[in-house]
């Protein structure tokens, strides 16, 4: 083979490639739009790795360790959240609700902030305590933050809104993270689901 | 050069055909909510028709001059039917409620349940209320479990349909809070439609409450008084 040959063989190949690329680019496009099938209220099938933390609150650092004993409700979320985190709160408070007093000192409910730009540490916690008393409110500064969700494959970012008065939202997961008196992540709660899930969720891991 | 063109045409043409008979690759594993999924949300939940006490909104008294107008011409039944009506006069709204929020917050929301019983397509353009600097039309969507809140130019009440404001879905945004609400507080909040004719709708501020056991995702709003907050 000659090295024009060669050449016209890389041009169909490059070519064919191309091609292929292009329509694949295209059905993926077209499949975006379709819905999810990834539901709310549906689990996943492995628990993402957890761990521990050390958190800011108003009255001084949380770190995890100091949990030990006790079965720990996490959420990340923001206070300007209009919607979606005073609806998990309220699932929280509910599900609180629902446990005798001796369970319910064996928990302790977390709502970490990831909006330490807006949130202070005195409003986190004003804001946890108003929907229930064994919520504590806390933060930390964002790069730790964006470490930490990670652990837990939670997910938030700031979004610009334009033209609004909000100045920028926090796109976030709304999942209710369980994890049992040795600081391991047992079970995923996902968001607005009815309380008693959460509470037989939490009663799982009680004596 | 020359024979280039056509071989390029001819190629991806064929690499299309190959590729879309071939079972579509599974794509590597996206980045979470990087598309910007920004439509609003409108699937009617039979589960919040909780308690729908009709609230009979307090139209303001331009509109029921403008009713009287559209009487005139029609018998009482095909009043709600003559093109032209005011949307602030058509529209049925049930169940408002603004939601109440821990103290020093900046932001809360309502909702409602607007039925447009009517052969022409509506929408709120506009809101207003006394209790927040701003009011926008917002709504979230659930992409891959990330929440993300957007702001909409305007909320379709289309014909013969009932659009529900919820938690979750699209909302009237109060932002900027010039008082606390409270539960068991009233408060008014006015909407602009897209025929420019406005309702004020007073509302009770609630404590947003779960359903404590059927159902997913559905909210009640039966929630007795709640108690400590600070």
């Amino acid at each position: 083979m000659n090295s024009h040959h060669y050449a016209s063989g890389a041009k169909i190949l490059g070519a064919l490639l191309l091609g292929f690329f292009a329509a694949w680019g295209a059905m993926k496009l077209l499949d975006m739009s379709k819905p999810s099938s990834h539901e709310i209220g549906q689990l996943p099938s492995s628990l993402p790795a957890g761990g521990d933390y050390t958190l800011q609150t108003v009255n001084g650092e949380l770190k995890s360790q100091s949990l030990r004993g006790k079965v720990v409700v996490l959420y990340f979320g923001y206070t300007a959240c209009p919607d979606i985190c005073p609806t998990s709160m309220a699932t929280m408070k509910q599900a609180f609700e629902l446990l005798k007093p001796a369970e319910l000192a064996q928990i302790q409910g977390v709502f970490v902030s990831v909006d330490p730009e807006r949130d202070t540490l005195k409003h986190i916690q004003t804001y946890a305590q108003y929907f229930h008393p064994s919520i504590l409110g806390a933060s930390a500064d964002l790069s730790y933050l964006e470490k930490l969700v990670r652990q837990y494959d939670a997910f938030f970012r700031k979004v610009k809104m334009e033209g609004s008065a909000m100045d920028y939202t926090v796109d976030h997961t709304a999942t209710i993270y369980i994890i049992d008196q040795q600081g391991k992540l047992r079970e995923l709660v996902q968001h607005a689901v009815p309380p008693q899930q959460l509470t037989d969720a939490i009663r799982k891991l009680l004596k | 050069m020359k024979h280039y063109l056509p071989m390029v045409a001819t190629v991806l043409v064929g690499g299309f055909l190959l590729s879309a008979c071939t079972e579509e690759p599974k794509p590597a594993a996206e980045p979470k909510a990087e598309a910007e999924v920004v439509e609003p949300v409108a699937k009617p939940d039979p589960e919040m028709q909780a308690a729908a006490e009709t609230t009979k909104a307090t139209a303001q008294a331009e509109q029921q001059a403008q009713v009287a107008d559209a009487n005139k011409g029609a018998t009482q039944d095909e009043a709600a039917q003559v093109l032209g009506s005011k949307a602030a006069d058509v529209l049925m709204i049930s169940n408002p409620f603004a939601r109440a929020v821990p103290p020093g917050q900046k932001n809360s929301a309502s909702f409602m349940v607007i039925n447009n019983p009517t052969d022409q397509d509506f929408a709120i353009v506009k809101a207003s209320s006394e209790v927040s600097d701003v009011v926008e039309l917002h709504t979230h969507t659930n992409v891959d479990g990330v929440m993300q809140m957007r702001q909409v130019p305007q909320i379709d009440l289309k014909a013969k349909q009932e659009t529900m404001l919820k938690p979750g879905g699209l909302h009237v945004m109060l932002i900027g809070l010039k008082q606390a609400l409270n539960e068991g507080d009233q408060v008014t909040v006015e909407l602009t439609f897209s025929d420019d004719s406005t309702q004020t709708i007073t509302m009770p501020v609630k404590m947003i409450a779960m359903k404590m056991k059927h159902g997913k995702g559905g909210h009640g709003h039966d929630m007795s008084a709640h108690g400590k907050s600070e």
